[in-house]
């Protein structure tokens, strides 16, 4: 394995680490605020699907990407009114996002583009040569060479880290939401709008979700499949807890999580154990998830009123 | 902005808990009756605005459904309504049984393939198998005897391994105190990987095929019976009828469906009540997550023993996720699940027809999450609906009576 294979792999784990961290994201900021969004898969369809028909009809990435966010406002405004409005149960309205979705998306693929299991291929995504992110200055360096030449996404997912960081740990409103999702009483008594701040960060996170689905389908790829996203959402999720609630904390989720379905690849490539079924990489994700919450390997723990609907002047 | 807080006063007045139950509440028939609704007009909506006849597509999503007696085809429509539904039934009876003790088991889905998975294997696994061979062939004309031994050893490894598989969602919830939905989520796709991506395609296929052709076949006597020819219909019906039964008569008529109960009921506001009557509250709820295991992947043994015959490269996840959708239809009632689970039968068996109207057979999704989406709802539905009912009431009657009845 020389340098220019090292810096292509690790390309590579950034390309699918991307989706995994703005699902992830996406659980952060709602499950900081209590509202668990189990939907966040079937957002990442819509935003997957909706992403690369902007994309399509415009020929450029931008206006899919744009697209890909309002269509994930959208069903996260379904999932707030639904759980926040009239406190409905947030797991059953996830798993409605979820099988619409399923449904839907095959329906408008058939619909619009008249094509079964695969859209049309797209010139202009974001992980096209013009679209990069060209840094020459680092090409020559180790490592820092895989950096060089990355899909706009994969920056905006760590710029997106860092923003959700000072959002939820540098600023009022973060604290506002930290407050509703840890003791949405207190917050009342504090003057809080519980259920505003919970609106803002389904619909918010929803966003961040709906960007999850274009970097799927208009950067990793260049086109929307019907398997998508293929459990990237679930995957997401897991890595929110692995990451203990924290965008930081979800970044590194997601980088691991990331690499590990690569693994297979990078077997492939060096020659190590090739006998090791690929089965048993891709459920790493989920059995350290499971480790961590059962304590085995540190502990995480969720914000205290997560999932839990707010009854104002509820003993 | 005055954000009321309307929702909890509503939920007070008419006696309902958080999660909107209320057993006497004669509204609960109504909610997932008139979520079906919506969502069926909803679905015709969605038809109607990408250009295409709504009313062609019903009729022939539910000409060949199988609901209705008539034509040359019926027959078979109605086989396939009843082998689907089988299946979904198992997957629904799961999620509402784990429904009822107050956990949601978002993993029916990875149980049904755990159950299908052992059944597999059992079926064709070579000690066994050739037992059984060796006893149809002895037995002659009570050859049967063989089948049904063998095809209940499968179903029962399978349901065994379900229940286990769910146990241990069930053991992290009680002793690590991991929080149920995410444990079964992280489960499910545990097991999707190592069975479709490992099992699948080495360990438990023959050495001479190429990794897509899926698992060995079972054995011709672990096939369930067919009981409809010319029709594939087999005893899977039945025999998901008698695990609804079963499922009745635990969660009414034994101690043990009692204690679920209790703890279901007090689910939200810490068990203390069933604690305090001295029920062992972490056992109860392992056996129930076995219990509710059980069930999905007695629905997972049908999908091998009474379709496939094998464990196919194809197969696709969405049994466990209906199931969830039939269990909130059927309002987690046994009979409930077992109506709602034949009309979600019914639309995936007449979705394929209306690909002639060139619509996708992945529409039944979109009814069924609308479906669920609007049970999720019902906190709304029942306010609309109890604002219907009042103004009839003081349209029929005097205002004055109605203080009086005050």
């Amino acid at each position: 394995m020389n340098i220019a294979q090292i810096n292509l792999t690790i390309a590579q784990m950034l390309d699918y680490t991307t989706p995994i961290l703005f699902a992830a994201l996406c659980g952060v900021l709602s499950e900081s605020a209590g509202v668990v969004n189990i939907g966040l898969d079937g957002i990442m369809r819509f935003g997957a699907f909706f992403g690369l028909l902007g994309a399509f009809f415009s020929h450029s990435p931008w206006i899919g990407l744009l697209l890909g966010i309002a269509v994930g406002c959208l069903v996260g405004a379904l999932h707030a009114f639904i759980t926040i409005r009239w406190n409905g149960d947030q797991t059953v309205a996830g798993t409605a996002v979820n099988v619409i979705a399923v449904g839907l998306m095959t329906y408008l693929l058939e619909f619009i583009f008249s094509t079964t299991g695969y859209s049309p291929q797209i010139q202009n995504y974001f992980g096209a040569q013009a679209y990069r992110v060209q840094l020459p200055f680092l090409a020559t360096i180790p490592l820092l060479g895989a950096f060089s030449n990355l899909s706009f996404m994969i920056w905006f997912g760590f710029i997106c880290t860092v923003l959700m960081h000072v959002l939820l740990y540098h600023t009022v409103l973060g604290l506002r939401i930290r407050t509703c999702g840890e003791n949405p009483k207190a917050a009342t008594t504090l003057g809080i709008n519980v259920f505003r701040v919970r609106w803002f960060a389904v619909i918010a996170g929803a966003a961040l979700a709906g960007i999850g689905g274009t970097a799927l389908s208009i950067s990793s790829f260049s086109g929307f499949s019907d398997s998508m996203p293929n459990g990237v959402g679930f995957i997401g999720l897991a890595a929110m807890i692995f990451g203990k609630w924290t965008p930081f904390g979800a970044l590194g989720a997601a980088l691991l999580f990331g690499t590990g379905q690569i693994v297979q690849s990078i077997i492939a490539v060096t020659g190590i154990a090739p006998k090791l079924a690929p089965g048993l990489t891709l459920i790493l994700p989920y059995v350290l998830t499971l480790a961590v919450l059962a304590g085995f390997v540190g502990k995480s723990i969720a914000p205290a009123a997560d999932g839990q609907p707010y009854y104002k002047e509820q003993r | 902005v005055s954000e009321s807080n309307f929702t909890s006063k509503f939920l007070k007045a008419f006696g309902i808990d958080n999660q909107g139950h209320n057993r006497r509440d004669p509204l609960n028939i109504w909610v997932p009756l008139i979520s079906v609704g919506l969502a069926l007009i909803v679905g015709m909506l969605v038809i109607a605005a990408s250009g295409r006849d709504p009313f062609r597509a019903y009729a022939l999503l539910f000409g060949d459904s199988g609901l209705i007696p008539g034509g040359a085809s019926w027959r078979r429509e109605f086989a396939e309504l009843l082998i689907k539904s089988a299946m979904y039934i198992a997957t629904g009876l799961s999620v509402a049984l784990a429904f009822k003790g107050g956990l949601f088991n978002i993993g029916a889905e990875g149980q049904f393939w755990v159950g299908a998975i052992v059944a597999t294997f059992f079926g064709y696994w070579a000690p066994v198998a050739h037992t059984f061979g060796a006893m149809y062939a002895a037995l002659g004309s009570l050859g049967w005897i063989a089948q049904l031994l063998h095809g209940a050893i499968c179903i029962i490894m399978g349901m065994l391994a379900g229940g286990a598989w769910a146990a241990v969602a069930g053991y992290l919830y009680v002793k690590r105190g991991v929080n149920i939905v995410i444990g079964t989520i992280m489960l499910n796709w545990i097991a999707w990987f190592l069975i479709t991506s490992w099992l699948v395609l080495g360990p438990m296929t023959p050495p001479s095929q190429t990794f897509t052709s899926g698992s060995f076949y079972v054995a011709d006597t672990a096939k369930l019976l067919r009981i409809m020819m010319p029709t594939r219909l087999n005893t899977s019906i039945l025999l998901v009828l008698i695990a609804t039964y079963a499922t009745w008569f635990l969660l009414y008529k034994t101690t043990v469906g009692y204690e679920i109960r209790a703890i279901g009921y007090t689910a939200n506001i810490g068990m203390e009540a069933p604690r305090a009557q001295g029920i062992n509250v972490s056992r109860r709820i392992l056996q129930l997550m076995f219990f509710s295991g059980s069930l999905a992947a007695l629905g997972g043994s049908f999908f091998i023993l009474g379709l496939t015959y094998q464990f196919p490269n194809t197969a696709t996840m969405g049994y466990g996720w209906t199931g969830i959708g039939i269990a909130l239809i059927g309002q987690s009632e046994p009979l409930g699940v077992v109506l709602a689970g034949l009309f979600i039968g019914a639309l995936r068996t007449g979705a394929t027809s209306m690909q002639i109207a060139n619509i996708p057979k992945t529409f039944s999704n979109i009814i069924e999450g609308m479906a669920v989406g609007f049970i999720a709802l019902q906190v709304a539905v029942r306010y609309y609906l109890v604002k219907i009912i009042q103004r009839r009431r003081t349209r029929t009657n005097p205002p004055a009576d109605q203080e009086a009845a005050a």
